[in-house]
Parts: C-alpha cells; structure tokens; sequence
C-alpha cells in the first residue's frame, strides 16, 4: 500500500490480482451482478486516490477495501434500478452437474432470492461476516460502525435471511 | 450461560464457537455438548452452509475489470510507474544521454575512417580537391 500510495501503479495492479474477485464476489452480494464489476472498479479507483489515507496500524488493507465496496455497493442500491432485484442479485451459476450440484444450485437460487429481501446493510453485514469470513471486529470497521451495533444488525439480518429463506421454501413447495 | 444466551449467539455468529465474542467461547463450549445445545447448533450450522457459498467469480472477469481500471488511470493522465521513462530523473538524464550518445557517434566515425596511415586520403576528406590539386598535396 506504501507503493501505491507513492503512485505505483504495478504495486495497484498486484493488489488488484489478489482482491479484485473479492470485491466484485460482494459487491455481487450486497448490490447485485449487473453493478458489481462498476463497483468492484470504482474501489480500486478509490484505492488509488485515497492509498495516502490508508493506516495499516488501524486496520488490514481488505477491512479497508471492503468498506469502500460497501459502500459504493450500498449507494448503487439505493439509486433506481432498472430490473428486479432478485434477477440483478442472480449470479449465474456453473455447469449442471449430478443431483446434489443441481440441489446445491436451487439452494443458491434460494439464498439469492432471499438475501435480495433484504435491507442492503444487513447484506453486506451477512456478506462480510458470513461470506468473506470476517470477524466481527473486522466486519464492524468495513461497515464503519460499533461492534455491539454490527452484531445487533448481524443478528437482524440472520433472523431475516432465516425467515425468507423458509419463505421461499415454503413457497416453492406450494407451487410444486 | 443460559441455553437462551447461547441461542442468541448462535443465532447471531452462527455454528462455529470460534467465531463467537471470546469472552463467551468458554462457557459455550461447555453447554454444545449438551443435548440441549446441540440441536441449536445443528440449526445455525444449516443457515451457514447455506450461506458460506459465495459468487463465483472467474478470473477473466477480475482481469477484465483490473484492466478498465488500469486503461481509466492511464485515460486520466495516471502513468505511474508503468511508465518507464517516468521512472527515470530527468535532471540527469538528458545530460547523460547526451553524453553517451556523442560517445556512440564518435566511435562510428572513428570506425568508418580509413587508416591514418593513408594520409592523402584523411587530407582529402579534411581539405577541398581544389586546394590539393594546386599542389598541396603531399607527394
């Protein structure tokens, strides 16, 4: 980060090797497939500009990264959207393999559907802890809030994701 | 710790004990061995493997968009240190430059000359045929 910080923009693209699939995987998450890789774009923009603001004692380059993902995933959200949400949530999935891949799949489909429920700061609370596997510390700081507030909205958005998620099940299995 | 404390926390930081505040890891390892806690856990670990899945991005699609932020910097004028010649001071090296490309020309010339030993013809080159040919050429 020194380097990119003294505008080194080869030091830039070997962070971008190491992180840009991340933050495109949770922008996907907490803003959808069709803006992720814009989001993912403008963080290493950011990257960039801000290298000089960036305090390795405060905390690790990709809690960092990952705020500013947030964040610009988070103002996409909230702009007008032309799709619905869950088709812009949808990430598409790999080849159709044996039965439990295609069981896999329609519980990927599910989770999708109900995380595109959400409110987008319990998704990326869900993305950052449960998915990047932050700890709860960590996933605190990228949100740029308390630890004792990151685990109340944690606990919302589980208990949501929960309950969406026996919703869609429910709801799949009446249509059956 | 109660079984409804641990509930919340499971319910809150999922199955793994690990991952759970430390000041409650203790006490909440002892009560997952009970049959009352375990089902708890049984519950939360389904909620995280649905969840611990995440978009699987190629890595073309992360090259691809490395390289629109690596055109959009070098679009703004941001050459870094990708480009070389930025990479060199340019207070010295103009001069140094300079000086080494004198170096590179006399050499040439130097190699291109005939033998010093044909002196008629190094005064050829150095004087006009005219002046020689009125007898001031050696004989």
């Amino acid at each position: 980060m020194a380097l990119v910080a003294a505008r080194n923009q080869r030091a830039l693209r070997v962070l971008m090797d190491r992180h840009m699939g991340r933050a495109i995987g949770l922008a996907i998450r907490v803003a959808g497939n069709a803006e992720a890789d814009d989001i993912a774009q403008e963080a290493f923009l950011r990257v960039w500009s801000r290298a000089g603001s960036f305090n390795p004692e405060t905390g690790r380059f990709t809690t960092w990264l990952y705020r500013i993902v947030v964040n610009l995933a988070i103002d996409a959200r909230r702009r007008p959207r032309h799709g619905p949400v869950d088709e812009a949530l949808e990430v598409p999935s790999g080849d159709p393999g044996p039965a439990e891949e295609l069981i896999a799949a329609e519980q990927h489909r599910s989770l999708t559907r109900a995380m595109a429920a959400l409110p987008e700061r319990q998704r990326a609370a869900i993305a950052l802890f449960h998915m990047e596997g932050l700890s709860g510390r960590e996933a605190a700081k990228a949100m740029g809030m308390s630890e004792k507030a990151f685990e109340s909205l944690l606990t919302r958005a589980r208990s949501a994701l929960k309950a969406q998620v026996e919703k869609t099940n429910v709801t799949n299995g009446r249509c059956r | 710790m109660t079984l409804e404390e641990f509930r919340r926390l499971a319910e809150t930081w999922g199955a793994d004990i690990g991952r759970w505040p430390p000041e409650s890891r203790a006490s909440a390892r002892r009560l997952a061995s009970t049959p009352a806690a375990a089902p708890v856990l049984a519950e939360a670990a389904r909620l995280d493997a649905l969840m611990a899945a995440r978009p699987a991005v190629s890595r073309e699609r992360a090259e691809r968009a490395a390289l629109a932020v690596a055109l959009r910097l070098a679009s703004d004028g941001e050459r870094g240190e990708a480009g070389h010649w930025r990479r060199v001071p340019s207070s010295w090296f103009v001069p140094a430059a300079s000086i080494v490309c004198s170096g590179l020309i006399g050499i040439s010339l130097a190699m291109s000359l005939p033998s010093v030993d044909d002196g008629q013809i190094v005064l050829g080159m150095i004087f006009d045929s005219g002046s020689m040919a009125a007898g001031w050429a050696l004989q």
